[in-house]
């Protein structure tokens, strides 16, 4: 069967720098997929990459058999770890906004979604708190109907009830015939949900897996796995 | 018994454990349906494809049974059951008395302690 998402030796510079040091694997459909790693590991760029918002260098990525184009972005919905709205002054106006550029925007599942969290439509997104933007911001996007979403740091800088809430947006749009990927460095918050997890580290795969598999071989949590296999320092460490 | 995912161990071995915990205090009676996958995970806060996993392995332990028109029914099979409850309580008075012999308490003082224990909830 062919994958949802197949990525090989994946490269991306920024001035000298190596973001994306050959990176490779693949994601099926029907999963949801922490991708791991510590600030500056590459998880934005690779997104980033993926969602058709920065070229490559070079190596190949794949979304549902095609290259990164025009046809792959109509697949991909990606949530930035920043708020994108800002110069919008209604929650109605921006939901109108979605309609008009995503074809596969679904604007009942939204407005339900928005229901359910007290917003109204004549809300003003100027009045709204950090956590409250990134709730609106999340359920936007999760109400396309795409095949991959690509979440940035959704759990980023928000309370531990839009957290809840946060969880529960992506179980409830997650399904057989979509893949959510979600970049973190707070393994803790998503462990649950996760079907497998991709470990990066300096810009390529340290390490890939099914999460109870991981948690069976080590006899862990994610969270323990993460902690121990980011906790050495690259080039030998003092003592040795 | 609420969820709970503390340990190390798989996800859905200890959403399995759970779901078992729950037939046997009648949380889920038997012969009766059981809540959809979904349902359950949304609860839980736990991927689906998790509790999907748990809900097989509840299948081959013959605890639960799919039945085309009503969806996944608990079993009634009460000898089954009465086997199933046997090996839970069997594996939690082992690590009680486990724990009894690390504080070096005698096996007739922990079950002593049994009855003091009881008696103070009273």
């Amino acid at each position: 069967m062919k994958e949802l998402v197949e990525i090989k030796d994946l490269k991306r510079s920024f001035a000298g720098k190596k973001a994306l040091d050959g990176m490779s694997f693949s994601l099926g459909t029907g999963k949801i997929v922490g991708l791991l790693g510590e600030n500056g590991a590459g998880k934005t760029t690779l997104m980033r990459v993926m969602a058709g918002l920065l070229t490559k260098d070079s190596g190949s990525v794949r979304i549902d058999g095609e290259e990164i184009g025009a046809k792959t972005n109509g697949l991909i919905s990606y949530v930035p770890d920043h708020f994108v709205f800002g110069g919008f002054r209604k929650i109605g106006t921006v939901v109108t906004y979605m309609k008009r550029i995503f074809s596969d925007f679904d604007e009942k599942k939204a407005e339900a979604l928005l229901e359910k969290l007290h917003f109204t439509k004549e809300q003003k997104m100027a009045s709204m708190s950090k956590g409250q933007k990134a709730q609106v911001q999340l359920v936007l996007f999760m109400s396309r109907k795409a095949k991959l979403f690509l979440l940035d740091e959704p759990l980023a800088a928000v309370d531990p009830a839009t957290r809840e809430f946060i969880i529960k947006t992506i179980l409830s749009t997650f399904g057989e015939d979509n893949t959510v990927l979600i970049s973190t460095h707070v393994v803790m918050d998503v462990e649950l949900i996760l079907d497998e997890v991709i470990m990066i580290k300096n810009g390529h795969v340290h390490l890939q897996g099914e999460t109870d598999e991981l948690r069976e071989k080590y006899g862990k949590t994610i969270n323990e796995i993460f902690k121990d296999e980011f906790r050495f320092v690259e080039g030998g460490s003092e003592n040795e | 018994m609420p969820w709970a995912f503390k340990e190390n161990r798989p996800i859905f071995q200890q959403i399995y454990d759970t779901i078992v915990v729950r037939i046997l205090n009648g949380t889920y009676p038997k012969g009766e349906k059981l809540p959809s996958v979904r349902e359950m995970a949304e609860e839980a806060g736990v991927n689906p494809n998790t509790m999907q996993r748990a809900m097989s392995n509840l299948e081959s332990a013959g605890l639960a049974v799919t039945n085309r028109t009503s969806g996944r029914i608990v079993t009634s099979d009460e000898e089954l059951l009465k086997k199933i409850k046997k090996e839970y309580a069997l594996e939690a008075a082992k690590e009680f008395m486990q724990e009894m012999q690390e504080l070096g308490l005698s096996q007739k003082d922990a079950k002593a302690l049994l009855d003091e224990a009881e008696a103070m909830g009273k």
